[in-house]
């Protein structure tokens, strides 16, 4: 009986020391955690909405720039122009992709494009996804559809160029982009 | 995920982020056991059963942890909850069905240390945070993905011997790795099916 | 510089078998779980080697030290506190210091708990030999796992990417060997390696089934 208390009070003594380290490291080490969060989502919302900072002064800008507000649970930013940006999201070929779409001021067309988080093919799916494609999508109009195309076939304001061999990341991107603008257009009441 | 469908899930799991041909996960006990069709089938049996037990059981102390902010000793929690869910398959298994324990009560204490497992349970929660249907439905395939590519694997290389001679080094692990990614390949076509 | 003159008979007898004959990642074929899925970048293969060097030092420190006091039926709970624990640690570093790596890894990070290696060396040494040959052996072990690690990481990088450590290095002209830098790559890349270590090794096929 004597030997399962010691078993059972070592035990507890080990557990309870370690969860104390760990919340000691936990504090340490949580600010720093959640300003990494906050910056990085506020990085990807200036990104949208091509508003240009420097490393050191995301804040800074964020907050001049770019206002939140909530509605019906979704995270609206509106900067100071006019235009808005949120989160979208959706299936892709290899998973869920994020990212944040931005609109301009009269909501009919893309302001830009920031990914957040994607687990494309690298090398395929990923390059319709990289920074230097999203640029294709700037000023492409979102009514009434915003289409992805064969590649070098884009012509309409609402056409955007695919990438050969990329074809299912594209034709998802698509979708969720339709999908999200149309919803958030509809929570908005535009 | 919080509009994805039960059915997607499943699929999900099961073919196109396959966890031992996806996520690349529980390789010591794959490769030791992917030799023989017996053994693959009774383990990947044993990992069906002991995830959709830990990963539940997980999920619920999951919610605890959140309500009481003590995500930080997660992992901690998780490992032991595993340990001692495996210890309690055993003694019942044991106790109730003999058989069934001499046929595949070897591989339930492999199974512990099996990245599989912890990562289920770490899927469902803090991953995906999924509801606690979609959490046993995406254990349950993701269990059986690990089993079917298992099986797989396990068939090839028994029929190895009538196209040819493996080379000493390569033997064991090594060629169970190259049959593995001659699989994964071709499980990388699953991709846009959901 | 011998071996046996800085470490000691043992000690250096403890290196060669980690290092090399014992070898966790060819002869064994353990710890390769996390060695695959995040091995096809250098930077995430050093920082996954990191962390495991880390723990296993944790460990061996705190098993051996305490390995006269430890309920034998209970040790196994002990060594999954303290592997658990140290991987907590590993785990809020990255995410706080090294934030783009930690999104890469993702949920690897936590499953170095159940690397075989970390637990096998508690078991088979740590909780029965004095500190300074656990450390020796932990740091052998860890050694050979990096080794392992960032040879699998530098060849797909290289050859998937055309970077190392995001430097291009590859001529214009080169295709990417694209199918490296899926799951599937990592197999054939491992399968290879396995067949050259093993063969210079010498280490005997397994029987079947």
């Amino acid at each position: 009986m004597i030997d399962k208390i010691k078993m059972i009070g070592f035990v507890l003594v080990f557990g309870v020391f370690w969860s104390t380290a760990l919340v000691a490291v936990d504090t340490m080490t949580g600010p720093r955690i959640e300003k990494y969060l906050l910056e990085k989502k506020r990085k990807k919302v200036l990104e949208a909405l091509v508003i240009p900072y420097e490393a050191d002064t995301i804040e800074e800008v964020f907050t001049t720039n770019v206002k939140a507000e909530e509605i019906d649970g979704k995270t609206i930013y509106t900067a100071e122009d006019g235009s808005i940006a949120f989160e979208f999201s959706g299936p892709a070929s290899q998973g869920p992709i994020s990212g944040i779409i931005a609109l301009s001021p009269d909501k009919e067309a893309i302001k830009g494009i920031a990914m957040i988080q994607q687990n494309e093919t690298p090398g395929l799916g990923s390059r319709v996804l990289a920074a230097d494609n999203l640029i294709n999508f700037r000023d492409k109009k979102v009514v009434p559809k915003l289409l992805i195309v064969a590649a070098g076939t884009a012509s309409a304001d609402n056409e955007v160029d695919a990438i050969t061999g990329a074809t299912l990341t594209s034709k998802a991107l698509e979708k969720n982009i339709n999908k999200n603008v149309q919803a958030t257009k509809t929570l908005i009441g535009q | 995920m919080g509009e994805t469908s039960l059915l997607s899930i499943f699929i999900t799991a099961l073919l196109i982020q396959n966890v031992a041909l996806y996520y690349l996960l529980g390789m010591c006990p794959f490769v030791a056991l992917s030799r023989s069709l017996t053994t693959a089938f009774g383990m990947g049996a044993a990992v069906i059963f002991v995830v959709t037990l830990t990963s539940s059981a997980n999920w619920a102390i999951y919610q605890v942890l959140e309500a009481t902010g003590s995500q930080i000793i997660q992992y901690i929690v998780f490992i032991i909850v595993i340990a001692a869910c495996v210890q309690l398959v055993e003694m019942i298994m044991e106790r109730f069905f003999p058989a069934l324990q001499a046929s595949f009560g070897i591989f339930l204490p492999l199974i512990t240390v099996n990245c599989t497992v912890l990562f289920i349970s770490l899927k469902v929660t803090t991953v995906d945070n999924l509801s606690y249907i979609q959490a046993v439905v995406y254990s349950i395939s993701a269990a059986i993905g690990f089993w079917l590519a298992m099986i797989m694997v396990a068939a090839i290389y028994e029929k190895l011997d009538l196209i040819g001679k493996v080379p000493k080094g390569l033997q064991g692990p090594g060629i169970i790795m190259i049959i593995t990614g001659i699989i994964a390949l071709a499980f990388m076509g699953f991709s846009g099916m959901v | 510089m011998n071996l046996k003159e800085i470490f000691g008979k043992k000690g250096a007898k403890t290196i060669k078998n980690g290092i090399w004959r014992e070898h966790p990642i060819s002869s064994a074929t353990l710890g390769i779980c996390s060695a695959l899925a995040i091995s096809n970048k250098v930077e995430n293969a050093i920082a996954m080697s990191a962390g495991v060097i880390f723990v296993l030092i944790l460990t061996a420190i705190i098993i051996s030290l305490l390995r006269k006091i430890i309920p034998s039926r209970v040790r196994i709970i002990i060594y999954m506190i303290t592997i658990a624990s140290g991987v907590t640690i590993v785990d809020l570093a990255l995410k706080a210091y090294w934030p783009t790596v930690s999104e890469a890894m993702g949920p690897y990070v936590p499953l170095i708990i159940t690397n075989c290696i970390i637990m096998g060396r508690a078991e088979a040494f740590f909780v029965q030999n004095p500190p300074k040959l656990a450390l020796i052996d932990a740091l052998a072990n860890g050694l050979a796992y990096t080794y392992t690690l960032m040879a699998i990481a530098i060849f797909r990088e290289i050859f998937a990417f055309g970077t190392l450590l995001g430097v291009k290095i590859t001529p214009a002209g080169w295709v990417d060997w694209v199918v490296l830098a899926a799951p599937a790559g990592a197999f054939f890349v491992l399968g290879v390696f396995l067949w050259i270590t093993r063969t210079l090794a010498g280490v005997e096929p397994p029987g079947k089934g």
